[in-house]
């Protein structure tokens, strides 16, 4: 048997309301539709289970919307379907996305129902005009109060999960957030720029002109600016986005720029194993018809063959700050970097938007202001030979 | 069939009219075509010519009317094109015509090429019957049109029968009109042969295929023919008529008739459309009087936006041309888009037509350069040269002089906007010739204008400053000195000479300027700032600074949805790939169109 290791995603779409920003699958829901949904995705769980039982589960993820919105009976037959389908093996990552305002028995019983050995808060912002704005539904103190719980709790792997370039943010106020969340001394921060999703209320006010993004310049200053707070107080940037301790980075996350296997499991989730990617449906009625038969379940199947595997490897390994190697790359595809993308990783080079030593490639600031034009130029017009 | 039962017509509107349908309705009622072979407009059978709902290429029909009197008619329908760029070919299905049904809309009553068509029917001795369509309609005023009919265009109008050719409504009547007022067709069967081509298509397995109108004699398989004009004999290998969408064969052409015949011609230029077509071996003494081609007025270069599909856009217009004898090509070179051709076209909607009909038809991806007119160049040395390409303009040390072509410009116009039009007018350079009030509401606004000012976007001016009502005319008048300059572009500080325009000189600073704004929209931003000059000269009097690109990441990646995160990457390399690369810039390929959209209305 194969030792490879695995890992879960499982998300769970509900939210006490949908934030102004936010296009993800995520809506408010009854109590009645939440235990629906519990008992598909346990469905779910368990048809994985008798394919992918014997594999070694390192992390597990809880992603949403909001996992804390669930009432810890649900949560913790998820969990008990997901350890007996599962071999999630001691020392295993599990991590939570938990939001203030939420958690309906408190802290304390949902770390009981899933045995969560981080959380992800998401914080977004300290300031209360910023929140209003986005549409969150709590305040500063709230959030406080279940950062120290989980603590006291002994989970000492926090994120908190923030946003910058914000309508009416300054340079100045991302500061002073940053100041107040380091006080806290975090392990993990991940800091998200504002995207602007169409038909989001934002987007919407934006448009009219009601709301201002701050200029893209200002916008990359606050990002180089928190970068080196961040930096000074410890925290290095391991990902674009992502900020940890030494030896605190989210294990879960770095599969996805590793290109390590795991299974998304609920609705709309993506996975990646045995060569290709797929998604679930992202219709409610849908997911619940079909949730136990993976055969009718996948939907968006691409094939990784070589060339997508190889593009991958670039622009997923490109945003992590330890890049990609010559060697990595030889050692997946039998040729080197240069065989097959010629003269570009160079070009690359000589514009300052990468930097090379001993055959790793990484971006730099530069770069990563304008990651999206560099990994693009990754991808192949044809299957190399 | 005696000449007595034949019918040569055509049917002449303005855009919209509603010419095409009525043709439908005639063939659906001659009963040539079952109801469920009817397409819903069998003339306009190009996808692009349907989609636009005008006609850009004539057709021809034939069809069998058992008329009221219970005789049997042969209807010869022509179909014309309906657009002011195409009145070439207006001009030449006339030419085979006895007569011309003039449809006009219950709604819109005249309107300017309703009298432009009318003007050329009657140029070519055309018998014409009016005609009212679209009672149908709930805001019709068919007695107060058949009232303009006969105040603007002077035909008696008022038992014009009024129809709807959609619903089908009266279409019998115009058809025994046809029979009863249009004139059979005149010539003697015994003279020797006298036939106009107004026509030709080519066809792979039978080579030429030429449309002719027969004025006297006859001719059928085996007879050896004559081309007048270009002394080409050949031996007719087929003759026949026209039904819907195929040529049905038949014995002979005698006079009257109108058909097409074969020859096993290989070559397009040994049929040209006017000559005449007589025996070999008894000629008649004088070929017909022809018509007169209609030249290219517009240039403007065409390129492959992938340079490796240089032979394929080359195949692509050389098929066009088959069908359309209007275009030329010749191949040019540019610096900044490499290899490709130098087009002439009879205005910007035959432009338009010809460059989507290559997108759409050969699933080419085009840049094209801004349009030119024909400048005439007279240098110090005496010579005069004629100027289709900005770029290749002379040291202006070795210009003594230039002119360029101007047009008599028509713009029909409802009173309201009679002042904002003028505005455009003059600011187009346009010198005023007079107003004529064809009624309380309308108004006929002459300008003599220079052919430049026209091509760029005088007619998306015209449109949005007349909300739609203005209808516009033209008809090139002669050529005037001007003082007019090379507009230069610099990208990155090369010039690019797909770019460069001809311009009045006292316009240079304004259009420059304008042209450096709208590259600076069109231009995306790059991984360094990108200065964009205009320059006359050499020297510079505009600029504007494309920004490099400060942002363009993704921060998130949701749940590990990598597919999501490939499908972002790959829509932007494919906007990369619509970009040509000039220097070490990347310009979109609607970029070289700028100078058409310096509008600001």
């Amino acid at each position: 048997m194969s030792e490879k290791t695995l890992g879960l995603y499982l998300h769970i779409p509900f939210c006490v309301r949908k934030c102004a920003y936010c296009d993800f699958l995520s809506f408010p829901a009854a109590q009645e539709t939440m235990a629906a949904y519990t008992e598909g995705l346990i469905r779910e769980i368990r048809a994985y289970g008798e394919w992918y039982g014997g594999r070694p589960v390192d992390t597990v993820y809880f992603g949403g919307g909001t996992p804390s919105l669930l009432p810890p009976d649900l949560l913790a037959k998820i969990w008990a379907a997901l350890f007996g389908a599962f071999r999630i093996i001691p020392g295993a990552e599990v991590t939570a996305e938990v939001n203030p305002g939420t958690l309906p028995e408190g802290a304390a019983s949902f770390a009981e129902a899933i045995p969560v050995t981080r959380v992800s808060i998401g914080l977004q912002s300290d300031d209360p005009e910023l929140m209003e704005m986005l549409g969150r539904i709590h305040r500063f103190p709230a959030f406080l109060s279940i950062y120290e719980e989980f603590g006291r709790l002994g989970i000492t792997d926090r994120n908190v999960d923030l946003m910058f370039g914000l309508p009416g943010q300054t340079l100045a106020g991302i500061e002073k957030t940053l100041r107040h969340v380091l006080e806290l001394s975090p392990s993990h921060v991940s800091a998200y720029s504002l995207m602007v999703e169409e038909g989001t209320p934002i987007a919407k006010r934006i448009a009219e002109g009601g709301l201002v993004l701050p200029p893209e310049d200002t916008e990359r200053a606050m990002y180089h600016r928190l970068t080196e707070m961040l930096a000074e107080a410890g925290l290095r940037r391991y990902e674009i986005s992502n900020f940890a301790l030494p030896g605190r980075e989210s294990r879960h996350n770095l599969r996805y720029w590793r290109r390590e296997e795991y299974l998304g499991l609920g609705l709309g989730a993506a996975s990646f194993a045995d060569g290709i990617r797929y998604t679930n449906p992202r219709d409610l009625r849908e997911y619940l018809a079909c949730a136990d038969d993976p055969g009718t379940l996948r939907r968006d199947i691409e094939k990784i063959g070589r060339k997508e595997a190889m593009e991958e490897m670039m622009f997923l390994g490109l945003r992590t700050a330890e890049g990609v190697s010559d060697n990595a790359f030889r050692e997946a595809f039998g040729c080197g970097i240069v065989d097959i993308y010629g003269s570009l990783p160079q070009r690359l080079v000589k514009d300052g938007l990468m930097s090379c030593e001993n055959g790793r490639y990484v971006l730099t600031d530069r770069g990563i202001d304008i990651s999206n034009t560099v990994l693009a130029s990754f991808l192949l017009d044809r299957v190399p030979a | 069939m005696s000449h007595e039962n034949i019918r040569n017509f055509c049917i002449i509107a303005h855009i919209d009219h509603g010419k095409s349908t009525l043709a439908d309705r005639i063939i659906e009622m001659t009963g040539l075509l079952t109801e469920r072979e009817m397409q819903s407009q069998v003339l306009d059978n190009m996808e692009l010519e349907r989609e636009r709902g005008i006609t850009i290429k004539a057709q021809t029909v034939r069809t069998i009317y058992h008329a009221d009197d219970g005789k049997e008619y042969v209807l010869n329908l022509i179909d014309t094109p309906g657009h002011v760029d195409f009145n070439y070919e207006v001009s030449r299905s006339l030419a085979a015509c006895d007569g011309a049904v003039l449809v006009v809309d219950a709604t819109q009553g005249v309107e300017a090429q309703t009298l432009g068509n009318v003007y050329l029917a009657l140029d070519h001795d055309l018998e014409i019957i009016p005609v009212i369509n679209k009672i149908d309609l709930p805001s019709a005023d068919p007695d107060g049109v058949a009232a303009e009919i006969e105040d603007i265009i002077g035909i008696e109008a008022m038992d014009a029968p009024r129809i709807s050719a959609k619903t089908g409504e009266n279409v019998h009547a115009v058809l025994e009109k046809i029979v009863h007022d249009l004139p059979a067709p005149t010539g003697d069967e015994n003279k020797p042969l006298k036939a106009l081509i107004f026509d030709s298509l080519y066809d792979p397995y039978k080579g030429v295929i030429v449309f002719c109108r027969v004025f006297d004699g006859s001719f059928r398989r085996g007879s050896r023919v004559k081309m007048m004009a270009t002394g080409a004999v050949f031996e007719v290998t087929e003759v026949g008529t026209f039904a819907p969408g195929q040529f049905i064969p038949g014995d002979e052409l005698s006079a009257g008739m109108v058909g097409y015949m074969t020859a096993s011609i290989k070559a397009l230029s040994e049929t040209r459309v006017g000559d005449t077509i007589t025996n070999a071996d008894a000629p008649c003494d004088k070929a017909l009087p022809g018509y007169k081609k209609v030249l290219p007025m517009v240039y403007c270069g065409i390129y492959p936006a992938d340079a490796a599909r240089y032979a394929d856009l080359r195949d692509a217009l050389e098929k066009l041309q088959l069908n359309d004898a209007s275009l030329l090509y010749e191949p040019e070179t540019s610096q900044a888009l490499g290899f490709g051709f130098r087009c002439g076209f009879l205005g910007l909607l035959h432009l338009d037509v010809i460059t989507e009909r290559i997108q759409r038809e050969f699933d080419l991806d085009l840049v094209t350069t801004a349009p030119s007119v024909i400048y005439k160049i007279y240098k110090t040395d005496g010579t005069m040269i004629e100027l289709t390409n900005p770029s290749n303009l002379p040291d202006p040390s070795e210009i003594e002089h230039m002119e360029e072509p101007v047009v008599k410009a028509e713009i029909m116009v409802t009173t309201e906007y009679i002042g904002s039009i003028m505005e455009l007018c003059q600011a187009r350079r346009g010198i005023y010739e007079s107003t004529d009030y064809v009624e309380k509401t309308r108004a006929v606004l002459k300008y003599t204008m220079p052919l430049n000012e026209i091509i760029y976007d005088f007619f998306d001016a015209l449109k949005s400053r007349s909300r739609g009502y203005a209808s516009f005319d033209y008809e090139l008048s002669g050529y005037q000195t001007s003082s007019l300059v090379k507009l230069d572009i610099l990208v990155n500080h090369e010039q690019v000479d797909a770019l460069s325009f001809i311009v009045f000189a006292d316009n240079a600073y304004d259009r420059g300027s304008r042209m450096c704004k709208k590259l600076k929209e069109e231009i995306p931003r790059q991984l360094f700032d990108i200065p964009i000059q205009a320059a006359v000269g050499g020297r510079i009097i505009a600029r504007e600074t494309v920004r490099q690109l400060r942002k363009d990441v993704l921060a998130k990646c949701y749940g590990g949805d990598i597919s999501r995160k490939r499908k972002l990457l790959e829509k932007q390399k494919e906007g990369k790939k619509k970009m040509r690369q000039i220097g070490s810039v990347e310009v979109p390929q609607k970029a070289f169109l700028s100078v058409l959209k310096l509008d600001d209305t």
